[in-house]
């Protein structure tokens, strides 16, 4: 469905090069719900901004992109135009800055109708009642003549799904869909998105830091460490038999209504390497040994479809 | 009998909006309890008034009605004590970017008279051990240091006042989760160093489960329950604590939830409903519920309720 070959990207200081995403590849495949996790700075967003052909200036890229027969080159946005927003839609954590504040909804939603040519005038108007209905924004009337600023934030991000799945495309990007929400308005608006994905067969690539999202979501996961996939593999596989020392580190940190705190876990915080030459998370890891910080360690299977780069993770199979 | 450190009684907030023409009640009546060395959480959907709480305990907001009293003396706004203080959310912008940190560590000390330079320093040098900061980030400036860093600096600032009771406001949602636990396992350090009592107010409940041992539901500028974490979390007893609870996703997908309970959102506070302020989203409100306001009570040892069903 979409090959993703070699991605990278890096800003230049002077003349100074800052990696952000060191050489990544893999694939998204048909209907299905990828979760892509890591911490902030770990080059998350950058691969969806990437995949989206929307790099901000001054980004270098390399790599290819495959989608649907095309081949995409980040970097040049052109490549881009009749696919995004019409064949790949996206959603953002931002929905008051990605929604037009002097539009009505309505009228959003039919121009990204109109403009991708799937309908206009009073089709395209009837087809944005049906999907304000179908997405709970409702009375559809009512809301269809209404600003965003005169909604809330739930809703708001309700006419964002509205609006990235309007053109049904094949694909649906959502970087941090939910993290602004409430819990009882992230239960609801996710339930709606798997029900909306799995129904129409979107393949899905879901980005956040929240692993009870992931958890709830995703077929396969990618976790990401400094620019890099350290693992990947099935949801199951990830949260049940984590292979490498920052996914577990991931999964323990996070708090959990059925287990308490390990007392006296002393983490390293997140540093910014930028020049090693061994395995990135090596200064992290407390069981670093001194391959690991003179040799880049490649991601190997270590069960079926189950890849991780580690060094001690390769030795125990 | 020992005394609470903390007590508000029947304390309320409002905010006059639409040129002080309305009152919106974002704290209505809240009546709570915290003794020495307590954890309180505080949770509830954003608006139902949890922060404004937070800062009437903090004396950072004048109650419109009710009192709130810290260790027996009444917190009266603008008089600050050093023994009762506050962090916040956002660490970047609670700091002053212009001040060193040895600066926005002595500030608090300076500000209420407390110690000559040499007993500021020490209290200074005690603190960042504490929070697991080295001494040499003195000299930096807030943009040097990471969030989670920042965050311990802000702790820090705090202790060195030596509180008897700290508010921390949604203190770990801008952190990533490996710093997040890191701060947590720190937190729970102080009670015993500092003799600490703290109020988190998160709406993280896995948050609450970890680092408190009692917990206080909001709902609409109410409390809705009250009780020991544990019991709380495990037998709800209001049907609202049951929907929050159901809205927590955990990290573990063969615990996949495929359908939420939840649903509806928290109404207009300008015309909040009668009766039980939640029988609009409740599966199970009757008649009496639309018309009564069902009292707080206690319904077992100190878990208290505030439903018609829940005796």
């Amino acid at each position: 469905m979409m090959q993703v070959a070699d991605l990278k990207v890096s800003f230049y200081a002077g003349r100074k090069e800052y990696p952000v995403i060191r050489s990544v590849s893999f694939e998204i495949r048909q209907e299905e719900i990828l979760g892509l996790v890591g911490e902030s700075g770990s080059g998350k967003s950058m691969t969806a901004l990437a995949l989206m052909g929307l790099l901000p200036a001054g980004a270098k890229a390399g790599g290819k992109i495959g989608f649907g027969g095309k081949i995409l080159t980040p970097g040049n946005e052109s490549d881009w135009s009749g696919v995004r927003g019409r064949e790949i839609g996206m959603v953002f954590q931002e929905h008051a800055a990605c929604l037009n504040p002097v539009m009505k909804i309505g009228r959003q939603i039919c121009e990204s109708l109109e403009v991708n040519g799937i309908a206009s005038g009073t089709t395209a108007i009837k087809k944005t009642r049906r999907l304000l209905e179908r997405f709970g924004i409702e009375p559809s009337k009512l809301r269809f003549e209404q600003y965003p600023h005169q909604l809330s934030g739930g809703l708001r991000q309700r006419v964002m799904l509205a609006l990235a799945l309007a053109c049904e495309p094949r694909l649906l990007i959502a970087d941090e869909p939910t993290t602004a929400l409430d819990l009882t308005i992230q239960a609801q608006i996710l339930d709606l998105l798997y029900e909306t994905v799995r129904e129409k067969s979107t393949s899905l690539l879901l980005i956040t830091h929240d692993l009870g999202v992931v958890a709830r979501m995703a077929d396969r996961v990618l976790v990401m460490y400094a620019g890099k996939i350290v693992e990947k593999g099935s949801v199951v596989d990830i949260f049940r038999a984590p292979g490498h020392p920052f996914t577990k580190l991931l999964l323990e940190s996070t708090p959990r209504l059925d287990r308490t705190l390990k007392k006296g876990a002393h983490i390293l915080e997140n540093e910014q390497v930028w020049e090693n030459r061994g395995c990135f998370f090596a200064p992290r890891c407390t069981k670093r040994r001194k391959i690991c910080v003179s040799t880049v360690p490649e991601l190997v299977e270590i069960h079926k479809s189950h890849f991780v780069s580690c060094f001690n993770c390769k030795e125990s199979i | 009998m020992t005394e609470p450190l903390l007590l508000t009684n029947k304390v309320s907030a409002q905010y006059l909006i639409d040129s002080k023409k309305i009152a919106i009640k974002a704290v209505d009546g809240v009546s709570l309890q915290l003794f020495s060395s307590g954890s309180l959480g505080l949770v509830g959907e954003s608006g139902c008034g949890k922060t404004t709480l937070g800062r009437l305990i903090a004396g950072l907001l004048k109650p419109s009605d009710g009192s709130v009293m810290f260790r027996g003396r009444p917190v009266v706004p603008g008089q600050h004590l050093p023994d009762l203080q506050m962090v916040f959310q956002d660490p970047y912008s609670s700091l002053n970017p212009r001040i060193s940190i040895q600066g926005q560590l002595e500030e608090g000390l300076r500000n209420f008279r407390l110690g000559d330079r040499a007993m500021r320093l020490q209290r200074i040098n005690e603190a960042l051990v504490s929070v697991d900061m080295p001494s040499d980030c003195l000299s930096s400036y807030p943009h040097q240091l990471s969030g989670g860093q920042l965050q311990r600096i802000c702790l820090a600032r705090t202790l060195v006042l030596r509180p008897k009771l700290l508010v921390l406001d949604e203190p770990t949602s801008a952190l990533d989760a490996p710093v997040q636990s890191q701060l947590l396992a720190l937190l729970l350090s102080l009670i015993d160093e500092y003799g600490l009592s703290y109020i988190i107010i998160s709406h993280n409940l896995a948050v609450i489960r970890q680092v408190c041992d009692s917990v206080a539901v909001m709902y609409l500028g109410r409390l809705i329950e009250v009780g020991p974490v544990a019991k709380v979390f495990n037998s709800p007893r209001h049907f609202y604590t049951a929907m929050l609870l159901d809205s927590y996703l955990p990290p573990d997908p063969l615990l996949r939830k495929n359908k939420t309970s939840v649903k509806g959102t928290l109404p207009n506070p300008l015309k909040p409903p009668a009766g039980c302020r939640f029988h609009p989203r409740c599966s199970h409100a009757v008649t009496r519920c639309r018309t009564t306001p069902p009292l707080l009570r206690e319904v077992v040892d100190d878990h208290f309720c505030a439903c018609h069903f829940s005796g």
